[in-house]
């Protein structure tokens, strides 16, 4: 009876310790959601004490129903969602495509070309920033009005320069290296050409590290694109969704507001994030093994 | 000699299929990295009505230059020490050697970076010519080496917590990670608000557990708190994504191992140095090196919370290279702490391998 | 079914010369067994014949058509691999059906010919299910079935019993025996194991270190090795090696030894106990092993070597005992000091 006690009581313990951490880890997002539903007057009031925590007072959608008013947001996020989703797409297949080949096929040149590709790991983007502005000023894109120079304050711009980079090309060979190269060999045998090997045997097998590699890459442009959309970006027609947070600092700080749109542009991921959070984990957990 | 043609083709498919993700590279990439060295090697700017010149290395040793100086307190005329009336001792000011003293050219244009009594008759100078450079520099270095084994350590900590059989332990799993995937700018923006020094809700917190003696902090005005109140949220967002690579290498830990140690006889901490902490050698290696390099590029918490302020005390290389590229339209100014980052993390990544290398047992 | 010759081949890794010329003329219906130590290039071989490794130097035929710059798919080879490589996303019908949907084969030809394959091999039931839902005999019985569908000219098998228990290696070693006299098929087989070397080659070639050592039927390695290497790697266990040179200690008696003898081998299983009058070698048991059919007896000779004796199980012999051992003369092999037999 007694060590059965002793066994509760520390577990209860454990338990905890582990709720108080993940009060430390909550809190800021619980006060972020809270306070958007509160008036700025008694947001500021409130934050002074636990009251911050609690949806009381005068609750409501104010803040919400003001933020569409002070800014586009649906567009923001309709931008985002766009250039998100087709730099995923693109990137899986420009990126496996090419691991596969420097896995499974001997050509001269691949060593010394994913070698330079690994080693743009060290490059911060912020360092390429600059002369990136630069070059995309002068390249040329087609359109249904013709042959434009330029890509400022497109779509593409913020969606071409970040197709490949060396982070899912790496995690996508490191995969691939541990298929069994049998199965290609037996591909070859039974007459399939390269593509369709694959397209037909290697693709098919790769669910988890597509899904690792393309949270990763939500993850990176979702949230991560601030410096180049402010850069490239100017008309409110292509901004995406952390860039339109400027539009909430300009003049008067209403807070309700920031933490309603903060709230708007945050919420979708975390719903996104607790209902795949096994997959979220495990991308995270590949990387490190696959490291 | 030999029959290629069979192989021949690959050379061809493999080419083809590593072309559009090499070429990306390449032109977003590589080049414009090519262009960042070249620029640090000119005077460009965005807009110039100047042509722009070749400088060589000028641009780095203008940011990298230091210099000291010794400097003795006023004297009279018999060669004693003049007093004020105060009775203390008078020191020529520093601007009398570095504006246009033509005894000391190389001290020109410098600025005064850090100052150290010598006694009581001398002062010691370290002079700069980029001060706020080698702040940045500076408080860029001291951000990396507290953030990243704290980061580390705490990761571990919650790893091993974590890693325990309780009911319900994803739960926390998942609250501890959520910060993750938080945009580090939402991050920045929220705790700007909670960090405020009047409305702040940290402050409030801390006064109502320390029963009232704790006084409200401007965590964000002050020179001596700005950097870690940002170093104290940075970890708080990223401390998940360690916290899972720590939890996957702790995993693969073998069960037998702990089943020995238990067996004889082990205590926790000989559990951990024992078992634990070897198997968790290549995971650790892999943490260090991506929290280090994540946190040279201190960015949006500086660009959105403190502009490098107070006073320069949270300045970041990335953020004065941002600052100067595009704030200023600087390309050379910018683009020579561009390269002077990628060799500095270039090396230290190559010191890390270095010491973390695999010893050949003999 | 085709023939496959290989002449003067030659593989270079980089600068390492792995197969140091080849020449192997197989007939078309010849269960062929390439047999020999790790790393001796039977491998290699077997790869090249498949069209997965390039050749150096030297050509291979199919069917008297040298198919060196010919893709495997169109060699008219298929090719059973050790760890079975099936496609593990598809099912057995599918894996099976794969080469012939490459080769574009219409459907309903592709229907009958995979089915009559997956009765041949018994596992008609199999074919809606998952590699994985299947045990280590039933996805090598698929791997073979996949083999057969493509009616090759010449199968190719890499150590494909490797990967099974023992029992469920002799169930397979006989299947495999009587599918060949079914397709009456030329078939290349890799294996590193003597006994299936024995049991199911036509003929068997020995490689050593990238040359071939000999090749010829199971009888004729056994009874007549042209070396010493292929002496010792037929049969099991090992032939008993008595060195002569330099070795003033070991007298063999009632033995007539040819000169430029360096080196007498008898098999365990030739020796028997013997009385001091006929006896051979003598010799002092050191460890003794009842294998239930027979006794292994290890006996250190006078010279220190040591002799295995395969004997019946009844006889009556206690370690550390003193025996005397002969066999029949006609069961010595003489090795000279190149390690080449002495006719």
């Amino acid at each position: 009876m007694d060590n059965l006690k002793v066994s509760i009581s520390r577990q209860l313990m454990r338990y905890v310790l582990l709720s108080w951490i993940a009060l430390i880890f909550i809190f800021p997002l619980i006060f972020m959601i809270v306070s958007s539903l509160k008036p700025d007057l008694q947001l500021l009031r409130d934050s002074s004490s636990f009251r911050a925590f609690l949806p009381v007072g005068d609750i409501s959608f104010n803040n919400y129903i003001e933020a569409f008013d002070r800014a586009p947001i649906f567009l923001f996020i309709g931008n985002s969602i766009f250039i998100t989703a087709t730099t995923i797409i693109l990137s899986m297949f420009a990126c496996s495509l090419a691991a596969f080949s420097f896995v499974f096929l001997e050509w001269k040149g691949k060593g010394v070309i994913l070698s330079i590709i690994l080693s743009t790991l060290i490059v911060p983007f912020e360092a390429i920033a600059i002369p990136l502005l630069l070059i995309v000023n002068f390249l040329p894109w087609v359109s249904v009005d013709g042959i434009s120079i330029g890509w400022l304050n497109s779509y593409q711009v913020q969606i071409i320069p970040f197709i490949a980079d060396a982070i899912t090309i790496y995690l996508f060979v490191q995969y691939f290296k541990d298929l069994p190269k049998e199965l290609v060999e037996a591909a070859h045998v039974d007459g399939a050409s390269w593509f369709r090997i694959y397209s037909k045997i290697i693709l098919p097998l790769s669910g988890p590290i597509f899904a690792t590699a393309a949270i990763l890459k939500f993850l990176a442009m979702y949230n991560n694109q601030f410096l180049w959309p402010i850069m490239v970006a100017q008309e409110e027609q292509f901004r995406p969704v952390m860039v339109g947070l400027l539009y909430f600092f300009q003049l008067n700080v209403a807070w309700g507001e920031v933490m309603a749109y903060l709230s708007i542009i945050t919420i979708p991921v975390l719903a996104f994030y607790i209902s795949m959070q096994k997959a979220f984990v495990a991308s995270v957990a590949n990387t490190g093994i696959k490291g | 000699m030999g029959n290629n043609k069979l192989f021949k083709s690959q050379q061809r498919t493999g080419w083809l299929m590593a072309a559009p993700a090499t070429l990306l590279i390449f032109f977003f990439l590589v080049l414009p990295f090519l262009m960042a060295f070249g620029f640090s090697l000119t005077n460009q700017r965005i807009f110039s009505p100047n042509p722009t010149e070749f400088v060589g290395l000028h641009n780095f040793k203008n940011m990298l230059s230091v210099h000291f100086l010794t400097v003795e307190a006023e004297k009279d005329e018999t060669g004693a020490f003049k007093l004020d009336n105060n009775g203390n001792y008078q020191f020529p000011k520093t601007r009398k050697f570095t504006r246009n003293n033509p005894d000391y050219p190389h001290l020109n244009k410098t600025r005064e970076w850090m100052k150290f009594d010598v006694g009581k008759t001398k002062k010691f100078y370290v002079l700069a010519r980029d001060l706020i450079f080698m702040k940045a520099l500076t408080i860029t270095i001291l951000f990396v080496l507290i953030t990243a084994p704290l980061q580390a350590g705490i990761a571990l900590l919650l790893a091993m917590l974590i890693n325990q059989p309780l009911r319900g332990i994803n739960i926390y799993r998942t609250i501890y990670f959520m910060p993750v995937v938080i945009s580090m700018v939402v991050v920045s923006v929220l705790w700007k608000f909670i960090y405020d020094g009047e409305n702040g809700l940290l402050n409030a917190l801390l006064h109502f557990f320390s029963v009232g003696y704790f006084e409200p902090v401007d965590w964000l005005g002050q020179t001596d708190t700005a950097l870690g109140a940002i170093i104290a949220m940075s970890i708080w967002q990223g401390v998940g994504f360690h916290m899972i690579i720590w939890l996957a290498g702790l995993q693969t830990i073998p069960v037998d191992h702990y089943e020995v140690a238990r067996l004889e006889g082990a205590n926790k901490w000989q559990t951990f140095s024992n078992v634990t902490w070897p198997g968790l050698r290549n995971t650790a290696i892999l943490v260090m090196v991506i929290i280090t390099m994540q946190a040279f590029t201190l960015f949006p918490q500086v660009a959105v919370m403190t502009r490098g302020g107070p006073l320069d005390s949270t300045q970041s290389l990335v953020f004065q290279m941002v600052e100067r590229g595009y704030g200023k339209q600087d390309i050379a100014g910018g683009s020579t702490i561009s390269v002077f980052l990628f060799l500095f993390v270039l090396s230290i990544s190559l010191f890390q391998r270095y010491i973390t290398r695999e010893k050949i047992h003999g | 079914m085709a023939n496959v010759k290989l002449t003067d081949i030659y593989k270079k890794y980089g600068t390492t010369e792995v197969v140091h010329g080849v020449n192997l003329s197989i007939h078309s219906g010849e269960f062929v067994v390439f047999v020999g130590p790790s790393g001796c290039g039977k491998s290699t071989l077997l790869r090249m014949v498949a069209g997965l490794e390039e050749i150096t130097s030297g050509t291979i035929e199919i069917g008297d058509e040298i198919v060196n710059d010919i893709v495997p798919a169109e060699r008219g080879v298929a090719m059973v691999f050790q760890s079975y490589a099936l496609y593990p996303h598809m099912t057995v019908f599918e894996n099976m059906a794969f080469g012939l949907k490459m080769a574009k084969v219409k459907k309903p030809e592709i229907e009958k010919r995979v089915h009559e394959a997956a009765e041949v091999l018994q596992i008609s039931s199999y074919l809606d299910r998952l590699p994985k839902q299947l045990s280590g005999g039933q996805r090598q019985r698929v791997a073979i079935g996949r083999a057969i569908v493509r009616n090759p000219k010449v199968f190719l098998f890499d150590e494909p019993l490797s990967n099974l228990d023992a029992a469920l290696r002799v169930q397979t070693r006989i299947e495999i025996a009587k599918l060949h006299s079914q397709l009456s098929a030329t078939m290349i087989y890799v294996t590193h194991d003597q006994v299936e070397a024995m049991t199911l080659a036509d003929k068997i070639v020995v490689l050593n270190k990238g040359i071939i050592e000999q090749v010829g039927s199971p009888i004729e390695l056994y009874n007549s090795p042209k070396n010493k290497f292929v002496a010792e790697f037929i049969g099991s266990p090992k032939m008993n090696i008595i060195e002569l040179e330099g070795n003033d200690k070991v007298s063999i008696n009632n033995l007539q030894i040819p000169t430029h003898t360096s080196k007498i081998g008898v098999r365990p299983e030739h020796i028997s106990l013997a009385d001091n009058s006929s006896s051979m070698l003598s010799g002092t048991i050191r460890h003794i092993e009842n294998l239930g059919e027979h006794l292994l007896c290890y006996i250190n000779t006078v010279s220190t070597q040591e002799i295995t004796a395969k004997i019946d199980v009844k006889s009556k012999v206690d370690l550390n005992q003193s025996v005397y051992l002969n066999w029949n003369p006609e069961f010595s092999h003489y090795f000279n000091s190149n390690d080449q037999t002495i006719k």
